[in-house]
């Protein structure tokens, strides 16, 4: 049985003048223990709505339906009592940016101590030691301890959100962009720390990224994820040399070797759909897609096993490159 | 420092000449007195552009700071053609910034959320170029053409929340470009974007250099892109020139040691030792 199962999956947010917004359509997905799944995707595919679900914080407004599955019990519809109590040994989410997610005016064993005891009957000592020996994993020492968030790098601040959020003995951490707001040499830093941490402690991981790059070098399995579904689901290892999806092909060609002799970066043309239509008869990749045949506009692709992995393309099992030299 | 006369003659668009910036300390709980900027010095010629690469705190923005005349050099010299920016008062400096436009990171936060894309391009224009109220209309329609975001008509009237980031950030470009810039200063500006949107700004910095000979100071810290838009690079290290060269080369042969970490931190998906066999499909 996995760790987490999610099954057909749908959020939505409902405004004014009956415009409705189906932030995440229909979405399955299987993580086990241990594991470290990327989920990729541009701003508003609905990767983050995804992590919030998963973690219980989707803002109120949120309509959801589906089934969250941990470690056998359904956690959609829990009262937020037990969803508090359920984080310890259970889903918990690290934040994106520390600075925001951090009490200006709380020392860091100020942070610790609100979410131990909230948790646990703890005493102060005990408390400074517990979070002494998390900070010593994840690379910082425990004069970090009387500092303040604002005196602290923003890689120091990552790092103590995730001595935080190991606290609290987690089996499934939802890393919501962990290292966007760093500079490249930090955030390759503190996602090593996340991945030697995962090993170690034998947590699993679902790292939300907008960065294929980093998502691949850094997990076992990508799910990628467009306009509100994952349209493909591949072994990290094989993305590169198997994705089937013209999508996932198009996020290759946004990378390129910065020592290459030629530096081409394709890009890809248009912009991502509005999501407040309602349940879609076409592919919404289709407007943008280079191989797009008069069919995806008249039909939905549903995700299918292809090779190694899944993919949500009519076109998936034929060698696109030879599509590509008809077109 | 030096009068206001000599002038080399081999002086490119932009010229820096052993630029120092050293900020003093002011006491207790204020940032430690710091040589941001150690003499630096590098030039841009019209229509090339120029990378500077460095880490956070490696002095990349206390030099767009130099640049663009909002902080002044403790010594060395800036010049803009034939301007010493360095030695410009507050009222000169005005006119200066017609020729040096900024681009910043953040198009969220760039653009002002409760007035129209229309009225964001009339301002720059109405202001620095002279345009008179009737002409006003057909060169917001023009840039908005300029930097892809056509039909103009319907962007004019939008309001920023209604565009997504990289639109937004092609319509900081053309308030950029409103005022008829010889240098562009984009900082960071397309590491808050998607992926997938970023060669399209990119292509269009590039656009501008050949069309309108504009030149660009290109400030990342993410290589790909630096390769993708300058001639040349330049990787600073605390506040250091620790290698400047055409971007290819410095890329391909990298002298120093942060030079070749910052290569290191790309992720380069295909070249990535950890990457297993694939497995054979079917």
């Amino acid at each position: 049985m996995p760790l987490l199962e999610v099954s057909a999956l749908n959020v939505s947010y409902h405004g004014r003048q009956a415009s409705v917004v189906a932030a995440a359509r229909d979405t399955s997905f299987a993580l086990d223990e241990g594991e470290l799944v990327a989920l990729v995707g541009e701003s508003g595919s609905g990767k983050s709505t995804v992590g919030q679900a998963v973690t219980g914080t989707l803002p109120s407004a949120a309509k959801l339906s589906g089934r969250i599955v941990f470690d056998g019990t359904d956690v959609v519809g829990l009262s937020p009592e037990a969803l508090r109590r359920s984080r310890r040994g259970g889903i918990v989410m690290m934040p994106q940016n520390g600075l925001n997610a951090l009490n200006p005016v709380l020392t860091v064993e100020g942070h610790f101590w609100d979410v131990l005891r909230s948790h646990q009957r703890v005493r102060r000592a005990s408390a400074r030691a517990i979070a002494g020996s998390l900070l010593g994993k994840v690379g910082l020492d425990g004069s970090v301890l009387r500092r303040y968030p604002h005196e602290l790098s923003g890689g120091m601040r990552q790092r103590v959100c995730l001595a935080i959020v190991l606290s609290l003995q987690p089996r499934l951490i939802v890393f919501d962009e962990p290292t966007t707001a760093l500079d490249v040499l930090t955030q390759q830093q503190v996602i090593q720390t996340i991945v030697g941490l995962v090993r170690s402690e034998g947590f699993a991981g679902l790292l939300i990224s907008h960065d294929l790059g980093f998502a691949l070098e850094n997990t076992s399995r990508t799910l990628i994820m467009y306009a509100g579904r994952i349209v493909e689901e591949l072994p990290s290892g094989n993305v590169l040399s198997h994705a089937q999806h013209p999508y996932t092909q198009a996020l290759i060609g946004c990378y390129a070797d910065p020592r290459a002799d030629e530096v081409v970066l394709s890009g890809i043309p248009g912009s991502p759909p509005d999501l407040s239509l309602g349940a879609e008869s076409s592919c919404l990749f289709a407007p943008r897609c280079r191989y797009a045949l008069p069919r995806c506009s008249a039909e939905r692709p549903v995700l299918r096993p292809v090779g190694p992995g899944s993919t949500a393309c009519f076109l998936a099992g034929e060698r696109l490159s030879e599509v590509d030299h008809v077109s | 420092m030096s009068a206001n006369q000599e002038r080399p003659d081999r002086a490119g668009l932009l010229d820096l000449d052993s630029v120092s910036k050293f900020y003093r300390g002011r006491g207790r709980g204020r940032p430690p007195a710091k040589l941001a900027v150690d003499a630096v010095s590098f030039r841009i010629e019209p229509g090339a552009s120029l990378g500077l690469i460095g880490q956070s705190g490696s002095g990349k923005t206390t030099l767009a700071r130099l640049i663009t005349g909002i902080d002044k050099p403790t010594s060395g010299a800036i010049r803009l053609g034939e301007t010493r920016v360095d030695l410009l008062n507050r009222r000169e400096l005005r006119s200066y910034r017609r020729s040096v436009q900024f681009v910043f990171q953040d198009p969220y936060a760039a653009l002002n959320p409760a007035s129209s894309i229309g009225y964001i391009l009339t301002r720059p224009l109405a202001n620095h170029a002279g345009v008179t109220r009737g002409a006003v209309d057909s060169h917001v329609r023009d840039l908005l053409a300029k930097v892809g975001l056509t039909p103009p008509e319907q962007f004019m009237s939008k309001f920023p929340h209604q565009l997504s980031g990289g639109q937004r950030q092609r319509v900081v470009i053309a308030r950029a470009l409103a005022s008829k810039p010889r240098l562009i200063v984009a900082d960071e500006p397309v590491s808050m974007l998607d992926v997938s949107l970023r060669a399209g700004i990119l292509r269009l910095l590039s656009e501008l250099r050949e069309t309108d000979g504009i030149s660009l100071l290109y400030i990342t810290h993410d290589l790909l892109s630096a390769r993708a838009v300058a001639d040349e690079l330049i990787v600073l290290q605390e506040g250091r020139v620790v290698e400047h060269g055409p971007a290819r080369q410095v890329l391909q042969y990298p002298a120093h040691e942060y030079t070749r970490r910052l290569i290191d931190a790309v992720p380069r998906p295909a070249s990535h030792p950890t990457f297993g066999a694939p497995v054979q499909p079917g």
